[in-house]
């Protein structure tokens, strides 16, 4: 918790890493938000071709 | 090798024939360079721009001059033709990139005067400009080729083939502008040479396979 | 069992029951992860807190060259076994590869900025890692430049293996090229060794992030099967 606690402290190093940690996920999250989209597209566009 | 002289003579004529296409390349090659020496702040020390305002405007002028030699083979069939008639795909790009070479090419080497007089060179840095474009446009015109061989079939957006082989000319670039870099230039000279020889063979086959695959792909 | 999930309709069973475990596991590996960087690791002497953006940073890195690794892996058997899931798993990774490449760039220029003062340099690491970005978007351009996919698949096997050859070339001219520019000075990254309490976090982190790359894959492979399945049935009424 120590380690915790200093790191908040340290101000400008702080947000060096947030916004790294932050940007990381962002990136990961919209591919897969964005691969997800594109499946279930595909998926009902699929589901309307079979049945005409 | 007879197969292999007559397509070469069969390239050449087929580029003698067509002589607009050096005409234009030179053109093009004086015109952007002039291009770039008009987007230029300091004139004064004008003779530092040299090699990258030289080696862009020769790579793209390189790119653009490849799909020439093949897009009216493919258009009017005599590129399945010829591989119909028995010639091995790799005898057919080989012809192709030495036929670029002799016909665009060397003759190129003689528009170096020009850049000399545009950038207030020293003879000296001629003769070494000229060395590292004989030693360094073979590999060139083999990787060029194969882009022009990559985008022969889009009929839209064809700049995909300046993004997917800009990367594999980083080596050469890198090879042929930090020739005089170095403490002693006259030692190092020669082995600038020896590297982009080396790069032309590693290039080669890879060049000459990868074409291979992407002829048979096209003519499927 | 490789053999078997070759054939595309079984791996598309396989993969709607491995995909949500692929995704849980993943998210509970990130909660440990961050609480290992965030809680339970020390600052480090020369770097102080920045040092945390490495449990992320090197991850990412690792898995920039394995994803290309993968590419190459199936253009090749793609080209020699003509298989087309090997296609497809290649298709399906070049997007993903290029966000885990953009992010090493990204976190890496944040962690230079602190660390190096600057937010890039012409190192050589640097410089390869972009390059290789530069490939992957060459990869996603031209499997989205064809009309015809399976002509878009073989095209980009051939480049992705061209590219592998050159690969080495362009990393050692920029290596040899940066040195000559500049003296090596910043290779800060090569430290003699690590405490164990930064290993756990990084391997934790990196295990995570394998997750989350296989349940990213696994999805757009099934995207990719189902894009298939439509264009052979509009192929089909076409010819009817």
């Amino acid at each position: 918790m120590n380690y915790f606690i200093n790191f908040i402290k340290s101000e400008d190093h702080f947000s060096y890493v947030l916004s790294s940690y932050l940007i990381v996920f962002l990136i990961i999250f919209l591919i897969f938000i964005f691969s997800n989209i594109k499946t279930k597209r595909l998926e009902k566009e699929l589901i309307n071709l079979s049945k005409k | 090798m007879k197969d292999f002289f007559k397509l070469l003579k069969r390239e050449i004529r087929i580029c003698m024939n067509n002589s607009s296409i050096f005409f234009s390349f030179s053109t093009f090659f004086i015109t952007s360079s002039l291009i770039f020496v008009f987007a230029l702040d300091d004139l004064t020390n004008i003779i530092v721009f040299y090699k990258p305002v030289v080696w862009v405007v020769l790579i793209f002028s390189i790119m653009l001059v490849s799909e020439n030699f093949l897009h009216e083979d493919y258009s009017d069939g005599s590129l399945k033709e010829l591989q119909f008639l028995g010639f091995s795909e790799e005898t057919i790009f080989l012809c192709k990139s030495l036929a670029m070479w002799l016909i665009i090419l060397i003759p190129a080497v003689f528009l170096m005067p020009i850049i000399l007089i545009f950038f207030k060179l020293s003879y000296n840095d001629v003769l070494k400009l000229f060395l590292n474009i004989f030693i360094s446009t073979p590999s060139l015109t083999l990787i060029s080729l194969l882009s022009a061989l990559f985008s022969i079939q889009l009929k839209r957006n064809k700049i995909v083939q300046f993004v997917i082989i800009l990367p594999f000319f980083i080596p050469i670039v890198i090879f042929t502008t930090t020739s005089e870099n170095f403490a002693e230039p006259s030692k190092y000279f020669g082995d600038q040479l020896l590297i982009l020889i080396g790069i032309f063979f590693i290039t080669l086959p890879v060049c000459l396979y990868a074409g291979k695959l992407i002829m048979r792909e096209i003519n499927k | 069992m490789i053999f078997k999930l070759a054939n595309p309709l079984k791996f598309q069973k396989f993969t709607e029951k491995f995909q949500p475990v692929t995704i849980h596991l993943a998210l509970f590996l990130l909660v440990i992860g961050l609480f290992f960087s965030f809680f339970n690791s020390p600052p480090d002497y020369l770097q102080g807190e920045t040092v945390r953006i490495m449990y992320i940073h090197v991850p990412c890195a690792w898995f920039s060259l394995m994803i290309y690794s993968i590419i190459v892996i199936c253009s090749i058997s793609s080209l020699v076994l003509r298989h087309t899931l090997a296609d497809l798993i290649s298709r399906s990774c070049a997007p993903i590869g290029a966000c885990f490449t953009i992010a090493t760039l990204v976190t890496g220029s944040i962690w230079g900025k602190p660390t190096w003062g600057t937010w890039w340099v012409w190192d050589a690491r640097l410089t390869s890692v972009l390059i290789l970005f530069i490939i992957y978007l060459g990869l996603i351009i031209i499997n989205n430049s064809y009309d015809d996919k399976s002509k878009a698949d073989k095209y980009a096997s051939i480049l992705a293996v061209v590219g592998a050859v050159n690969l080495p070339i362009i990393k050692w001219s920029v290596n040899w090229w940066s040195t000559l520019h500049q003296p090596a000075s910043i290779s800060k990254l090569s430290s003699p060794s690590i405490d164990p309490s930064m290993l756990v976090p990084l391997f934790i982190m990196t295990f995570s992030f394998f997750f989350f790359f296989i349940s990213i894959l696994l999805i757009r492979l099934k995207g990719e099967i189902i894009q298939r399945k439509i264009d052979v049935i509009k192929y089909n009424r076409v010819e009817k």
